[in-house]
């Protein structure tokens, strides 16, 4: 559904985006990670056509994004920084809407607004507060009818209960109308439950681009346990054929994670006799960390 | 399925109509208000006769519609401008544009044709109701009003392309700078090319800043000769003569200059990339270009207000070496000012004195260069006089006692305008003693006699305005050459072609 090529963006010498490709399929949930200034952001503006490419291409269903009305229609965003008009309540933005995006739906519109109940439509939007105005911005998006949903940041300021029900919401129209969406966050938890597909960008390259399933399979967090007195000394060069991305000893507990399946870990573990080899999942925050540790993007220890 | 999103989108436009609702109420308020305070006065007239009096209204509707049409089209031109296209210098909103389902041009088209409907919302509005109050007062001012129209539609197409463009290339703090500049480069350009040469050296100083004092002279499609044909036609038995031979050429020149703007807006814009919102300069060629102009017309600019302020008023100046010296200075400090100034507003920074100085000191020596030029009539400005071949008609005009009765006449006759460009040469050929007469015009203010020529050749009108010293060589000339075309002048004034009433009611 969302193909981008060999991307590059430069901003004034400045390298955004650096050949960078993308790939999301139909009806799927790609979650789009990165550091600060990694240029997702960059990437988002690309798919949504307001930025121009220098070189490469973005395409939705197999037609270039930039100056394409018909593919915008297709195409719902929330941008991390909203716009509503001057003095506009929900019901002119809906209003507003309706007369931009064809398939709007206004039955659709009024049933969310019974279900977030904390909106005032009689409300001045730019008076609300931020997450607020996330609802509406929501209730808007939702109610176009798209067909690619391109969000970033999307449930920043938003309570938790909201954040669910938003998700809730947007997973409802993955499984009922094949929506694609593309969700830009650092709050890489709520990712985890929703998406099939990460991409982990730095420096405006992607670095990864796997199925969460993959990503997990690829790397292992192991917990060795070893009897008081017969602790070994394990170190990362005496490791090496297991490629550790880290390895941490707290007493007689050993944590390692490991880019390796977990068979290959085990076998090459035993060695050291533990007393308990516990595999544990990671997370995609630790996925993350770990990743981009390899891109000098680790967590520094400093003394103040 | 329907597309909403075709060339235009009037739901859009409609909201921003709505939104904008103060430009356009306000300017229709204004000009309602002014007519119809216009036409109360004159309804307050006595007249000798009744028959004359619509006549009179009609008159007073369209001066009110044309006085200051210049600077209000530039105004509400770029005003119109910020409000349609402002959205390129705020992020947020620009991208939000951007992101809806538009192409750029159809974006631009409906942004484009929201400008247009609530600048012509008053305009419109106006010439029907001034159609129905000329009516009311028994005078049929269709034909007038629609030329009237016709020449706002004009005038405030180009000011609003020209806005356009401003917008599309410049960011929030380099706007008004750039406004600035094309206003006085069209003035420039107006007053050099449709006006061919006309006060050149006054205009010199007069662009930039000095427009804002003199902007009533600056109505560009009805300057000066809209309300000297009014003089002259009102008295006319055969036709009431609103607007001068050329209005239309003029009008169409300027339709043809909208319609290049808009469609060079519309490339610009298209070019220019979203991420360079918020940016003082879109386009990094402009940059320089800002840098020169901007400095160049400040300089100019700022030189003629503070030579009304410091030199005009002081009697120790009187010598014109010392006025030309003290204006030179003038224009090298504003000019340094204006330089130093716009490189701050290229580089977004105060501290830009080091780096600059040496392009600041190469920028002053051209502009003194130009200005000594200037004095010295190198591009053969001042001393230029029009081909008698070429001539259609001319007017002249001068001091009542010195040169006879020869008010605001139009000549056509070919015998009386060649002897007018004679006139010309005189004085051009006498132009050392009219330097004398300037200096003793800044000495002594009362011995001093004025004439006024503009002659038309080929459709350009070339104005001089000369104070010559009572009893000078020139002066002796001019006077010898009214006394040998006696027959040609005699009887010019305006007042002995009209009755008594008309006399009566000139002086009303």
């Amino acid at each position: 559904m969302i193909k981008v090529e060999n991307l590059t963006k430069t901003f004034e010498g400045f390298t955004a985006l650096d050949q960078l490709n993308l790939h999301v399929e139909k009806g799927s949930v790609y979650g789009l990670v990165g550091p600060n200034g990694a240029g997702k952001s960059t990437i988002i503006r690309h798919l949504t056509g307001i930025y121009r490419q220098d070189s490469g291409s973005v395409q939705i269903d197999g037609q270039d994004v930039y100056d394409n009305a018909s593919i915008k229609e297709r195409i719902a965003y929330i941008p991390d920084d909203l716009f509503f008009f001057l003095n506009s309540d929900i019901t002119d933005m809906m209003k507003y809407y309706k007369g931009i995006y064809p398939k709007f739906n206004e039955e659709r519109f009024h049933k969310l607004l019974t279900v977030l109940t904390n909106i005032n439509p009689k409300k001045t939007i730019r008076k609300m507060s931020k997450g607020m105005q996330k609802q509406v911005a929501f209730i808007l998006a939702m109610c176009s009818m798209a067909d690619v949903f391109i969000l970033d940041e999307p449930v920043d300021g938003l309570d938790p209960v909201m954040r669910r029900q938003i998700w809730s919401l947007i997973m409802q129209d993955v499984t009922e109308r094949q929506v694609t969406v593309l969700v830009s966050s650092h709050n890489l938890r709520e990712l985890e439950d929703i998406c099939d597909t990460v991409g982990i960008m730095n420096k405006g390259k992607m670095l990864i681009e796997k199925s969460l399933f993959s990503l997990q399979e690829g790397i292992s967090k192991i917990q060795l346990a070893f009897r008081e007195g017969n602790v070994p000394n394990i170190t990362e060069n005496s490791i090496d054929d297991i490629q550790a991305l880290s390895l941490t000893k707290s007493g007689s507990v050993y944590t390692l994670i490991a880019k390796c399946s977990d068979s290959e870990v085990r076998e090459k573990l035993s060695k050291y006799d533990p007393l308990i080899m516990d595999f544990i999942p990671l997370n995609l925050e630790e996925i993350f960390i770990h990743e981009l540790g390899g891109e000098h993007y680790g967590i520094k220890d400093i003394i103040l | 399925m329907e597309s909403k999103t075709s060339f235009f989108n009037f739901k859009m436009i409609l909201r921003d109509i709505k939104m904008h609702w103060p430009i356009w109420a306000v300017t229709l308020a204004g000009y309602l208000l002014s007519c119809t305070t216009i036409i109360s006065l004159e309804g307050g007239r006595s007249f000798s006769s009744d028959s004359n009096r619509p006549l009179s209204v009609a008159h007073s509707i369209i001066e009110i519609l044309t006085a200051d049409s210049f600077f209000l089209a530039a105004c509400l031109g770029f005003i119109v401008a910020v409000a349609a296209f402002g959205f390129l210098g705020k992020r947020r909103k620009h991208y939000f544009f951007e992101s809806l389902p538009f192409s750029k041009t159809s974006l631009f088209a409906t942004r484009f044709l929201f400008g247009v409907i609530i600048m012509f919302i008053p305009v419109f509005s106006i010439y029907i109701v001034e159609i129905f109050q000329s009516a009311a007062h028994g005078y049929c001012a269709i034909g007038e009003l629609t030329q009237w129209l016709l020449i706002s539609i004009a005038e405030y197409l180009f000011w609003y392309a020209l806005g356009i463009i401003i917008v599309v290339i410049s960011g929030r703090l380099a706007m008004a700078g750039f406004c600035y500049i094309a206003v006085t480069v069209v003035w420039l350009l107006f007053e050099l090319v449709l006006e061919a040469y006309s006060h050149i050296l006054y205009l010199g100083f007069d662009g930039g800043l000095g427009l804002l004092f003199n902007y009533s002279d600056m109505n560009i499609f009805s300057p000066l000769e809209f309300f000297e044909a009014i003089n002259l036609d009102y008295t006319s038995d055969v036709q009431y003569e609103i607007y001068p031979d050329g209005t239309f050429l003029k009008v169409l020149i300027a339709l043809i200059a909208a319609s290049v703007l808009i469609a060079l807006a519309l490339i610009l814009y298209k070019r220019r990339k979203a991420e360079k919102t918020e940016d003082n300069f879109v386009f990094a060629p402009v940059k320089v270009i800002f840098s020169y102009l901007f400095a160049f017309f400040f300089s100019l600019g700022f030189t003629i207000f503070f030579t009304g302020v410091f030199i005009s008023s002081d009697e120790g100046q009187a010598h014109i070496l010392s006025r030309r010296i003290g204006i030179l200075m003038l224009v090298i400090i504003c000019g340094f000012i204006g330089y130093m100034a716009s490189c701050m507003i290229v580089e977004k920074r105060f501290k830009i004195f080091k780096e600059n100085m040496v392009k600041c000191c190469i920028f002053l020596a051209l502009i003194t260069v130009f200005m000594i030029a200037m004095f010295h009539d190198v591009f053969n400005i001042e001393r230029y006089v029009p081909d008698k071949e070429n001539c259609t008609y001319a007017y002249i005009s001068g001091d009542y006692v010195a040169y006879g009765e020869t008010y605001f006449k139009r000549f056509e006759k070919k015998e009386a305008v060649e002897k007018i460009v004679e006139l010309h040469q005189i004085i051009v050929d006498n132009m050392d003693d009219l330097i004398d007469n300037i200096e003793a015009r800044y000495r002594d203010y009362s011995h001093y006699n004025y004439i006024d020529l503009t002659i038309r050749e080929n459709g350009r009108a070339l104005n001089r305005s000369y104070y010559i010293r009572e009893n000078s060589t020139l002066d002796k000339k001019i006077k010898q050459f009214f006394a040998d075309n006696k027959d040609l002048f005699k009887n010019t004034n305006i007042y002995d072609d009209i009755g008594y009433y008309e006399y009566d009611h000139y002086y009303d």
